[in-house]
């Protein structure tokens, strides 16, 4: 143990109160529904997922952050039209993704704790491959033809789909 | 454990799940969290659902959350078996204040984990800190603290939480095991002052009225039968005329003395400046943001602290007496160690400090010969009546007043500053009443009074010799 790399704490430099992070989550809970609200959805859906942006909000450690996520993503489905891959999809993307992982964060981290900024390094570096990765993904799918799809491909995907689900329950059985 | 043996594989899996149920109570256990849940409904079903109804947006915004869920169970899933570990490194038991000392915290976490929140100390704050979050990993953390309040108080106490990337699963919130530590009271650097010495003992720094072997010239007399011969003083007998006339005289010198010193002190009651918190608990006036300053309690207690290294330091023997809780008196000694278990002893009487019904000063406690000094605000006749009583049996008796000064009305109520003068009279009354009696009083202030006090002490020495020889 006396070989270990020493870190001394003297004082709040380098860090920040957890607040912030709460007041980031706020805003992320905000932009998601300011940019649902250039889709065109209805004011009842709007007020109804305003509600629950709130309740993610205060309480991060609940279904409300998944069920914002899962609404805005319907409501893209459901309300928006033309182009799949359009400024509002790529923008509810980033911020859906922001705002999962900011709810984790938030939820695990105590009252009038102060966070040192390098906690914040690697989630945002992994945010950022994997972004990375989703507009790749964006891009090839926005090249590709719009066309009928043939069936043997979505049956493809659709198993694929099963595939990951089985690996993610191996994963959490073995975890 | 076999597989020949199911019995033992029986007990071995109720054995586990007894661990399991009381890890889970205590909260040392992997437990998946909302994140995960989450991540894993959102990101299968996103997906899933944009694949069979053809929205492209659906699976884009599932994917990032599908994605990292994945990445991060396959990184959990090569974890290894060992749990987080979070402790403190050992401390003394016993501290000086306003020493610097850094108080230290080992964290062990795998490299999978990725944060750890846990309560750090923070400098000149008392307690266990609050909590920081930091980056999992293999290091120590080191705080430097530096307090000057003296008591015991726990230092430390690494509650933690460590949680996995993404916080989809955590270990935790673990209560960590407190450490305790205490702050012996501060010693203000006191001149020497001098004692009445006790009369009985030949040995220690004062000088007493018996005749002995110092230095010091008590009287030239004319010899005597057991004399030493060193002690002739050839120069006086020869201008008395001997050998022919005049008679062989001797040199005769003062012996010395140690001395005996009993702190008393009053714990009874712990009052500060300002009236308006005399009646309020410990936690409301913890509320407060303004500083907190020293306390009747606390005044006592550096006083005495301060007073017994004094005395002690020139070889003197001091006791300690509780007035409020006489079984936590001390017996007077001498010494280093002496001075330790002493303060120690303070900080025991300021932990158990509280109203008691009548102040204690039992005779036994206090020898003949040996100089009383009483500590204590005088906000009863029954601390005067003890200080009164303690003169008429020890040798000197000293009261010091440790009520906060200047004291402070109480502004919310509109009979505050009546109700400070009437607290004010009393006390006067009381501390002259203590005067009538021949007891001096003092009054403890900062640094710059010590020297004053103690020339007061040799002048209280002084009038009780004076009074003993009249």
């Amino acid at each position: 143990m006396s070989s270990m790399p020493v870190v001394t704490i003297v004082d709040r430099r380098g860090t920040m109160p957890d607040w912030v992070l709460r007041l980031g989550l706020a805003a992320v809970a905000g932009g998601l529904v300011a940019v649902l609200s250039t889709e065109g959805a209805p004011p009842g859906v709007l007020i109804v997922l305003a509600l629950v942006a709130l309740a993610a909000v205060l309480v991060p450690a609940s279904p409300a952050a998944a069920v914002l996520g899962g609404g805005a993503a319907l409501l893209l489905a459901v309300y928006g039209g033309g182009d799949p891959v359009r400024p509002a999809v790529l923008a509810t993307v980033v911020l859906v993704h922001l705002l999962h992982v900011l709810s984790g964060l938030v939820a695990v981290i105590p009252m009038r704790a102060r966070v040192h900024l390098t906690v914040l390094r690697r989630p945002a570096l992994r945010f950022a491959g994997i972004q990375a990765v989703v507009f790749a993904m964006a891009a090839l799918a926005w090249r590709l033809p719009r066309s009928e799809t043939p069936a043997l491909i979505e049956i493809a995907a659709l198993l694929g789909v099963t595939g990951v689900a089985a690996v993610v329950l191996m994963l959490l059985r073995r975890g | 454990m076999t597989v020949a043996d199911p019995n033992l594989q029986i007990d071995d899996r109720r054995g586990r799940r007894l661990l399991d149920a009381l890890r889970r109570r205590t909260g040392q256990l992997w437990q998946p969290t909302d994140s995960l849940r989450r991540g894993l409904v959102l990101g299968i079903g996103l997906v899933a659902f944009g694949a069979l109804v053809h929205r492209l947006e659906a699976v884009l915004v599932g994917a990032p959350l599908l994605i990292a869920t994945v990445f991060t169970l396959s990184r959990l899933s090569r974890r290894g078996s060992e749990p987080p570990l979070v402790r403190a490194v050992p401390v003394p038991k016993l501290i000086e204040p306003f020493s610097g000392r850094s108080l230290s915290i080992d964290i062990s976490c795998d490299p999978a984990d990725e944060l750890l929140a846990v309560r750090v100390p923070e400098n000149r704050t008392r307690g266990p800190g609050r909590v920081h979050v930091l980056p999992a990993g293999r290091y120590r953390i080191r705080c430097p603290i530096r307090s000057s309040q003296w008591g015991e108080a726990v230092v430390l106490r690494p509650d933690h939480l460590v949680a996995s990337m993404d916080a989809l699963s955590i270990y935790g919130p673990v209560v960590g095991v407190a450490t305790r530590q205490i702050t012996l009271p501060p010693i203000d650097a006191l001149p020497a002052g001098p004692l009445p010495p006790r009369p009985a003992g030949l040995v220690g720094a004062h000088r007493s009225r018996r005749a002995g072997d110092t230095t010091d010239l008590r009287a030239i007399r004319p010899f005597a039968p057991g004399d030493r011969p060193r002690r002739v003083d050839w120069r006086v007998s020869l201008r008395s005329g001997f050998p022919d006339a005049g008679a062989l005289h001797v040199r005769e010198r003062y012996a010395d003395a140690d001395a005996e010193v009993v702190i008393a002190i009053d714990t009874r009651c712990d009052v500060g400046h300002e009236l308006v918190n005399w009646a309020r608990s410990e936690a409301e006036r913890g509320r407060s943001r303004k500083p907190p300053q020293p306390s009747s309690l606390d005044i006592t207690i550096r006083a005495a602290s301060s007073l017994a290294a004094c005395y002690l330091r020139q070889g003197d023997r001091v006791g300690l007496v509780d007035l409020g809780r006489p079984a936590l008196c001390l017996e007077p000694g001498g010494g280093a160690r002496h001075l330790l278990r002493f303060r120690h002893r303070l900080v025991v009487c300021g932990q158990s400090s509280g109203w008691a019904l009548r102040p204690v000063l039992r005779p036994h406690l206090v020898r003949a010969g040996a100089m009383v000094v009483v500590l204590s605000p005088f906000l009863d006749d029954a601390a005067v009546k003890i200080a009164v009583v303690a003169s008429r049996r020890a040798g000197l008796v000293v009261a010091v007043d440790v009520l906060p000064s200047p004291l402070v009305a109480d502004p919310e109520v509109e009979y505050g500053e009546a109700a400070l003068a009437l607290i004010k009279a009393e006390h006067r009354m009381r501390i002259e009443a203590l005067a009538a009696h021949g007891v001096p009083v003092l009054n403890w202030g900062d640094g710059a009074v010590t020297a004053a006090i103690l020339r007061r002490l040799a002048v209280g020495q002084r009038r009780h010799v004076a009074r003993a020889a009249r």
